[in-house]
This record gives C-alpha cells, sequence and structure tokens, in this order.
C-alpha cells in the first residue's frame, strides 16, 4: 500500500510536469496573421481599451464584403499600441495616430508594413493632410501642433498654438483646429483656430460652445463645429456654423440637454447634410435652421460611436461598441429612413473609419 | 488505536476519529509548511501558491488582486481579525501590500461559511489571523531576504509574556528597485528585445502589535495595532509610450481593533470595535495630477453563543460600520452605514452528522435589511470513516463600492447589490500510516456560483464617461481538487501537494444586439490553474520544488484575443544550524528557474529567473 501511494504520487507529480509544458508564445494571441495587400475599401480604426493594447485596425472591401482582421499586426508581427486614433492616406503611404503610445506609424500602403515608427508625439490625436508632403496631427497632451513632412525619413516638427488641440479639417486654404480640452493645456476649450497651413501662422480663434469635438466642411464651404458642453456637462452641447469667408460664427444650436454629449459630426457624400451622433444617430440639411428632433437611427441597446458615410454610394456605415471588451459591430444602411442592409464585425472599440481609394 | 469508530485497516488506519469536521472549519487553511515557506511574500504570493484563487498581477509588488471560483476581485473579501478591510472605494484588495508574515493564520472559507463571517465574499473571504503564542515568554525571530530584483525584506517579531500580559510585535520593510530585463514583444517580433524594466520600484513599512491581557480564567482582552505605509511607482504596459518620470502610488493606514471575550462554561460572548483609516494618494506627473482619497471605518462587532447541550449551539451576533470617504474623485465626502445581524444553529443530529444554518439580515442606511440565508453541512460517510461529504447552499450580497456610487462623475446612487447563490459540495479522504507515518489527504470540491445584478462599468453613450450599470448576470462553476501526502523514504521526508483548478465562468445573458460575450468565459479568469509541489526534508536540510501552471486567459470579453498559458518552476534550498541552541535557518531560493517570459495581464512583463537569499534566526528564552 505505501509503495502504491509513493508510486502513484511520483507519477502524478510527472504527469503533471509533463501536463503543463506550454507554447513558447508568451503574449497576447488572436491579433490576426493575414497580411494586408492594396485594396480600395475602408479602413476601421478599432480604439481598444486604455492601458490594454488592444487597439487594432480592421479592412473592409464593400465590393467583395472580404474583411481583413488586425491588418497591422498581420503585416508586422506586432501590436499597433495603444489607442489608435486617426488614419491619413497619401501617395503610397498612410500615416496612423496612436494615442497613448505617443507615436505615429508610417506605414506602406502596398503592404502595410511600417517604413517608420515616429516617437515623441506627446499625445497624438487627429490627422489633416494639406498635401501629399504636409500633414498637422493635433496632441492633446502639448500645447504645440505637430507638423509632419513625410520622406524618407519623415520630417517632424512642432508649431506653438498655446492650446490643445483635438478635431482637424482643412478646406483648401485654411486648417481648422478644435480646442477640445483644457486637462493638460489650462486654456480655455471652447475655440476654433484658423491657421495658415504653410505660413503655419494663426490667422484667428474663433469662439463656439465649450469641447468642440468634431468639425465638418459642408458643400458651401461653412464650417460646423459639434461641442459637448463639457466633460461635467457645464454647458449646453451646440452645433456652430462658422462662415467659409468671414470666419464668423453665423449660426448656433443649442441641444436641449446640458447632459447630452453629441460628437462625430460629419457630411455625407454630397456635402449638403450633417450627420452627427447623440445616443441616436441625427441627420440634418445644411440649411436647417435647428437640430432635428427625429434620429434617423434609433440606437435601441446599441452603442453607436462612429458613423461614415461612402463617399461614392452615400452609404453609411455606423459602429457598436457593445460592452467595449469584444470586437464591435460595423453596421451599413442606406435611404431615409436608414435600413440597415448588413453588419461585420470590426475590433475592439471601432471609434473613427476612412474610405481609401488608391490612385 | 484511536477514539470510537476506528476502523483498523491492514496497513492504515483512519485518520478521522468518526466525527465531522466542524462546518465552520470547512475551508482552505494555509498549513504550517506553506506559512513558513510563505511569510517573507506578500498575501498574493502566499494565496496564489498555495489555495485555489486566481491572482491578476501587473508585476511583482503592484496591484495584484483575486478573481477566486470565477468571480471578480471586489467579490473576494478581505477579514483581518474578523473585520473587513477591503477598501471601501474600490470594495477590493490590494493583496500585494499585505505581507504574509504579518499573519499566524490564512485561511480561505466560501459559500456559507463566507456568509457567516460577513457579508459580500460571492467567491469567498480571506481571513487572515493573529494568533496568540503563550508558549514563548520571550522570543525573536528576525528574518532577512535579498533578492536579485534588487529588493531587501526585513521582518522582525518579538514574542513576549509577562504575567497575564502577552506582547507580540511585527515590523517589516521591502524596498526593491525591481530590476530585471523582460522580452519585449510590443515592439518587434520574435525574437523580441531585451529591455529593463524601469519605472517599478516599491518600499512599503509595517508595524503591528497584538496584545492580549487575560483578566481571569473567564476573561480576555485583545488589541490589535496595523500600520502600514507603502509607495511604489507605477510603470505602463509595454505598449504605452515611456515617461521619464512615472506615476505613483502612496498609501497609509492605521487599523486598530480592541476585543473584549467573555467564556464561561457554555457561553460564550464576544464584542469588539474598531478604527480603521487609510489614506491613498496617486500622482501623475505629466498633467501634474495629484488626488487623494481618505477613508475612515468605524466598526463595531458584538456575538454571544450558547451551547445548549453537546450537539446544539446557538450563536446571535450584531455588525455595524460606519464608513467616510473624502475623495478627490467624488463630489465632497461620503458616508456609509452597514448594519447586519446574524444568528446561527449548529446541530449535531446524529454523531457522523454536523450542520449549520445561517440567517443574516443587512442594510444600508435606512434601506430595507435583507435577508441572506445558509446552511452547511458535514457528514461523515459510513462504514470507514475516511470520507467526509460537506456541502454548503448560501445567498449572499455584495454593496456597490463607494467608487461605484460617488465617482464623479459617473458614479452611480441607483446601483443595487449584487445578488449571489452559492452551492459547493465536496469530498475530502484522510488516511494515514502510522507505522511509517505515511499520511495522505484528497480531496475535491464543486462548486456553483451565480451572480445577478453583476456591476459592470461602460462608457454612457448619451454622457461623454463610464458609468456603472447592474448588467451582468454569471454563472460559475467548477471543481477543486487536492492531494497531499507525506511519504517517509530513507531519512528522508517527503511531502508532496498537488492541486488544480477548473472554473468555467460566464455571462449568461446577452446585454446588446450582436453581443458575442454570451457562454463566454469572463476575462483574466483561467479555466485550468494547477500547482505542485514537492518538499524533501533531511535532518538540517531541506529542499522544495514548485511548479505552477495557469492556463490561458481570454482578454476580451467575446474570447478573441487571450494570453497563453504558463508554467513557473521555483526551488530552494537551506539549511538549520544550531547556535547556541537557537535555530538560524539559511536558504536560497531561485524563482522561475526557466526564465519563462509571461504576462499575468497583457503587456505588462513579469520577471524572469531571480534568486533570493533568505536568513532566519529564532531566539527564544529557555
Amino acid at each position: 500500500m505505501e509503495k502504491t501511494i509513493t508510486t502513484t504520487t511520483f507519477l502524478a507529480v510527472i504527469l503533471f510536469l509533463l501536463g503543463a509544458c506550454e507554447d513558447k508564445d508568451f503574449g497576447e494571441q488572436g491579433n490576426g496573421d493575414n497580411p494586408w495587400t492594396r485594396n480600395h475599401g475602408l479602413f476601421i480604426i478599432n480604439e481598444g481599451n486604455f492601458g490594454s493594447g488592444n487597439g487594432s485596425i480592421t479592412f473592409y472591401h464593400p465590393v467583395t464584403g472580404t474583411i481583413e482582421q488586425n491588418i497591422f499586426y498581420s503585416s508586422n508581427q506586432r501590436p499597433l499600441g495603444d489607442i489608435p486614433m486617426d488614419i491619413c492616406f497619401l501617395d503610397d503611404r498612410a500615416v496612423i495616430t496612436v494615442n497613448n503610445s505617443g507615436k505615429a506609424e508610417v506605414v506602406s500602403l502596398d503592404d502595410f508594413r511600417s517604413l517608420e515608427t515616429l516617437s515623441g508625439l506627446e499625445s497624438p490625436r487627429n490627422i489633416q493632410a494639406i498635401s501629399d508632403s504636409l500633414l498637422f496631427i493635433s496632441d492633446l497632451e502639448t500645447s504645440k501642433m505637430h507638423v509632419l513632412r513625410p520622406g524618407d525619413p519623415a520630417v517632424l516638427s512642432k508649431m506653438e498654438v498655446n492650446k490643445s488641440t483635438e478635431a482637424l479639417a482643412y478646406d483648401g486654404h485654411y486648417l481648422y483646429a478644435s480646442n477640445w480640452s483644457s486637462f493638460y493645456v489650462p486654456q480655455p476649450n471652447n475655440t476654433i483656430m484658423v491657421i495658415d497651413p504653410f505660413q503655419q501662422t494663426l490667422v484667428k480663434t474663433v469662439e463656439v460652445a465649450k469641447e468642440p469635438n468634431s468639425i465638418a466642411i459642408d458643400k458651401n464651404g461653412d464650417i460646423w463645429v459639434l461641442s459637448s458642453g463639457g466633460y461635467l456637462n457645464e454647458q449646453y452641447p451646440a452645433l456652430t456654423r462658422i462662415h467659409g469667408v468671414w470666419l464668423t460664427v453665423e449660426q448656433q444650436m443649442r441641444f436641449p440637454d446640458k447632459a447630452m454629449a453629441p460628437f462625430s459630426l460629419t457630411t455625407n457624400a454630397s456635402g449638403d447634410s450633417l450627420l452627427f451622433i447623440n445616443h441616436h444617430i441625427y441627420a440634418m440639411a445644411v440649411t436647417d435652421t435647428a437640430l432635428p428632433q427625429n434620429p434617423l437611427i434609433k440606437a435601441g441597446k446599441r452603442n453607436i460611436n462612429s458613423l461614415v458615410t461612402h463617399p461614392q454610394t452615400g452609404m453609411l456605415y455606423f459602429s457598436n461598441a457593445l460592452d467595449y471588451q469584444q470586437k464591435g459591430w460595423i453596421i451599413r444602411c442606406q435611404g431615409n429612413p436608414c435600413v440597415p442592409t448588413d453588419s461585420f464585425r470590426a475590433g475592439i472599440v471601432p471609434a473613427r473609419m476612412r474610405f481609401f481609394s488608391p490612385s | 488505536m484511536h477514539g470510537q469508530d476506528t476502523i483498523n485497516l491492514p496497513v492504515f488506519t483512519v485518520e478521522r476519529q468518526g466525527a465531522p469536521q466542524p462546518v465552520e472549519r470547512q475551508g482552505i487553511t494555509l498549513d504550517s509548511l506553506a506559512m513558513r515557506t510563505s511569510a517573507n511574500l506578500p498575501l498574493s504570493d502566499a494565496l496564489a501558491n498555495h489555495t485555489p484563487m486566481f491572482i491578476k498581477n501587473y508585476g511583482t509588488g503592484a496591484l495584484a488582486t483575486p478573481a477566486f471560483r470565477g468571480t471578480s476581485a471586489s467579490h473576494t473579501q478581505v477579514l483581518w481579525n474578523g473585520v473587513n478591510i477591503n477598501t471601501a472605494t474600490l470594495g477590493q484588495m490590494d493583496f500585494s501590500l499585505i505581507p504574509a508574515g504579518f499573519a499566524d493564520r490564512i485561511t480561505l472559507i466560501h459559500g456559507e461559511n463566507s456568509l457567516h463571517k460577513g457579508s459580500g465574499g460571492l467567491g469567498g473571504t480571506v481571513l487572515l489571523e493573529n494568533l496568540p503564542n503563550w508558549k514563548d515568554s520571550l522570543m525573536i525571530n528576525a528574518r532577512q531576504s535579498l533578492s536579485s530584483l534588487m529588493a531587501t525584506q526585513t521582518l522582525v517579531e518579538n514574542n513576549l509574556i509577562v504575567s497575564n500580559l502577552l506582547l507580540n510585535t511585527r515590523a517589516f520593510y521591502v524596498h526593491s528597485a525591481n530590476h530585471y530585463t523582460y522580452k519585449n514583444n510590443a515592439m518587434a517580433g520574435p525574437p523580441y528585445p531585451e529591455e529593463k524594466q524601469t519605472n517599478a520600484g516599491y518600499k512599503q513599512l509595517g508595524f503591528m502589535e497584538n496584545i492580549r491581557l487575560r483578566l481571569n480564567h473567564n476573561n480576555l482582552i485583545t488589541a490589535h495595532v496595523w500600520a502600514q505605509q507603502s509607495h511604489r511607482e507605477i510603470p505602463g504596459a509595454i505598449t504605452v509610450k515611456d515617461r521619464d518620470e512615472p506615476e505613483t502610488q502612496d498609501n497609509l493606514f492605521v487599523r486598530t481593533l480592541i476585543s473584549w471575550k467573555n467564556k464561561r462554561e457554555n457561553t460564550q460572548w464576544m464584542i469588539r470595535g474598531g478604527y480603521l483609516y487609510d489614506i491613498y494618494q496617486y500622482h501623475n506627473p505629466i498633467p501634474s495630477l495629484s488626488l487623494e482619497n481618505t477613508h475612515g471605518q468605524y466598526t463595531f462587532k458584538a456575538n454571544v453563543s450558547h451551547r445548549f447541550s453537546r450537539r446544539f449551539t446557538m450563536m446571535a451576533g450584531l455588525d455595524y460600520d460606519r464608513h467616510r470617504v473624502v475623495s478627490d474623485n467624488y463630489q465632497g465626502s461620503f458616508r456609509r452605514n452597514l448594519s447586519g445581524a446574524y444568528t446561527t444553529a449548529s446541530l449535531q443530529p446524529h454523531k457522523r452528522l454536523s450542520s449549520r444554518l445561517l440567517l443574516r439580515a443587512e442594510k444600508n442606511g435606512n434601506s430595507k435589511p435583507r435577508l441572506l440565508p445558509g446552511i452547511s453541512i458535514s457528514y461523515v460517510i459510513p462504514p470507514f470513516n475516511q470520507l467526509l461529504f460537506h456541502g454548503s447552499l448560501a445567498r449572499n450580497h455584495r454593496m456597490p463600492s463607494m467608487n461605484d456610487m460617488y465617482w464623479f462623475p459617473g458614479g452611480n446612487p441607483e446601483l443595487k447589490p449584487e445578488m449571489g447563490m452559492s452551492y459547493t459540495a465536496g469530498l475530502e479522504y484522510a488516511a494515514s500510516c502510522p507505522k511509517n507515518q505515511m499520511h495522505m489527504n484528497l480531496s475535491g470540491s464543486w462548486f456553483l456560483n451565480n451572480v445577478s445584478n453583476w456591476i459592470l462599468w461602460q462608457p454612457d453613450s448619451i454622457a461623454s464617461y463610464w458609468t456603472p450599470h447592474n448588467l451582468r448576470e454569471v454563472k460559475s462553476q467548477g471543481v477543486e481538487s487536492k492531494i497531499k501526502a507525506s511519504i517517509p523514504w530513507g531519512n528522508n521526508i517527503i511531502t508532496v501537494n498537488l492541486r488544480h483548478t477548473y472554473t468555467r465562468s460566464e455571462s449568461t445573458k446577452p446585454l446588446y444586439p450582436g453581443d458575442q460575450s454570451r457562454g463566454k468565459q469572463l476575462i483574466y479568469t483561467p479555466e485550468h490553474t494547477a500547482s505542485a509541489m514537492v518538499f524533501l526534508h533531511n535532518g538540517p536540510w531541506h529542499g522544495t520544488t514548485a511548479m505552477q501552471y495557469t492556463g490561458k486567459r481570454y482578454t476580451t470579453s467575446d474570447n478573441s484575443r487571450y494570453l497563453p498559458p504558463f508554467t513557473l518552476f521555483n526551488m530552494e534550498a537551506g539549511r538549520k544550524w544550531i547556535i547556541k541552541n537557537h535555530p538560524l535557518n539559511t536558504s536560497i531560493r531561485v524563482n522561475n528557474i526557466f526564465n519563462t517570459s509571461y504576462q499575468s495581464v497583457a503587456w505588462y512583463p513579469m520577471p524572469g529567473r531571480s534568486i533570493t537569499f533568505n536568513i532566519r534566526y529564532q531566539w527564544k528564552k529557555q
């Protein structure tokens, strides 16, 4: 009996040790392994969770319905970083800002391999291309914007604007930058900066409502700014129209409740309508003088957190982040009322979508 | 050869003497070997090494939180000498801030037994107890460790008895630069470049006094004081940009308790009061942000038990806790008054059967009291009495934490308590062979926890900040099994501990259209964990080999991403010396012998191989 116990115990130990053999991978798995090849379609920036390094990029081909997940990891065998924010396409390359990694990745648009990692950006947010050789990157943490001249290697410089910057837009003449946060740079966060991108000079500062988070330019050249009213609901959210020539506030439409936090303002393909998210998705004509009462798409139980319209077909794409801890859904719809046609899954917290058409 | 009901088998005799194990002892108590080898470790390591508890660890000395029986960190309560010390703000405990050597007994309980000690332990409760040493009139016990992680740890204990007064004093100091290299899988594909961990240092300084005064044969007064200060740097994930100056966290707490116990023939009563105070400070140099939370807690407990007969004992008790939190994260200060009353009936209707019925009523402020019943039974299975069955059933709840309710912005004062139903059933087998001092214990337990109103923080799509709601419903079940054997082999005594835990914990309700988390394993909850330890004792020498296996842990609620399993091996060898009749123990320990790269939390690298030298000297008045 003693021998039996002894033998059994030792056998158990040995089996245990053998059974516990592991594979060599030690990092997070499930990041994808299909390298991307150049194609036109939709890039979805999945932010992931802060500090969790699980942001990614999904590519969707609208004609074939093909979905490629984690294309950065697949092409580079490393994670994109913490909180990818925005992507901007140039002739042969794309620039991706990765906010909490303090960097921008320059990738080839042939195979999505990283050509260069631009580190040392404090808190890069959005990107606006002025031309193939000049880009601006907004920054949350500092009072400087990053000016990027892509090349081999890229040249990075800074432009002092004395405020934290967020949303960017370019009308072919001026660059518009919203001052969304006063957390890191304690300056009033209720303005839009009008910048001459070539001279790198501040032309004008236009006051709008507090926390302007997104900018859209309509077919008339007017600049629309959506403000959430403050993180702590200090003010009423508002939609502001700035005259495209005079750069003065022409119209301001106040939302009815301070607790609202509208965001993600964009135009449709023809630039005659505005779309934004305020829990639901709303649409309005640029000629409307009041905010829409009824949503274009009701959220239901969805956590809608980004939208975009296809530049040619006008089809609306919006994302549902669900519990923010799993792959979110992209839902496509068309018409008014917008009838969902199909949906597909992207990555964790799909927060930005950009269409790409290779020349 | 033992008492009644002992069955003599050809070789083995029955260890159990026919009486069932008292239900209040159900749980996992770290044995003396585990306590001895854990004294220089934080509680997180002691529990991970010796119990089925899984610890989610952000790094050595960094935040370490439990996931027990498929529940979240706030579903494990920690009681120090009977008083809940989970932070009121977060509702959970950072196990790396508790030195295991500051407790004399560490027990992990669950189910009805957890409810008996207090509510909130939907997964379970960790009991930290300071026990009296009335044997050593003057004893000094000093431990010193030095580690290759550039860490030093000192633990000193003094036991002094003066007549009816017992003074037990402890102090400890830990300082670690936490220097180690790791493979950085965020920077490039394999082979991964090696980098040095930075901004991960920590230090802790603690003091404890345990005073016992025997007034007479019937009356005992006990007082405990535990003060501790800690400072640590908070390294970010390796996907996050490097910082020149780290984020830091400082904690200071003082916990004081005093109790009076009166014991007569069949009646015993106890009253205990205390005040606990802690300050938490967080500093982030980039926006020059400093935040402070202070928490004060008055606690009062009283209970009386009466033994009506050999087979029937009743107990009744009252608990009252008053919390006040002042936080930079709240708008002002908030109070919480928790009161509870409970009664138990312990019955032994048959000599093989022991049971306990429990009814607890609890309320928060002026809310309606909630009734939380529980039952435990323990039965020795005939005919050999080597098998013991135990089972329990309990309804428990956990109050939302103060942060859940009052965090600004986002806190939700309308939150309801999380509700849990727990079911456990298990078998234990114990046998020994006195002829050659061979012992063996086998045990297996099944558990099922159903938790509803599970609190989940999510971004609110109407406002723009995160806010908690009672959203999730979780079903968690599994099996814990253990083999412990002590085998003499020549002049050696070999002790073997094997443990395996299977936990399946899943969300049972889809929360959104298209939700893929239903039926999936909860994040950071491994389905399988296992450990094996072999302890060899030969005269003054001892050696230990330990293995710990942690299974796959999903990192997303739809289980699309995961961290692969890892296995760690540790070894220790030591010798005991006698210097003028006083023992001096020296040992060398190698952690993570095979230099395995692993991450307990995604993108937070853990140390590779490290070496620790330990020396322990004990002086006793002869």
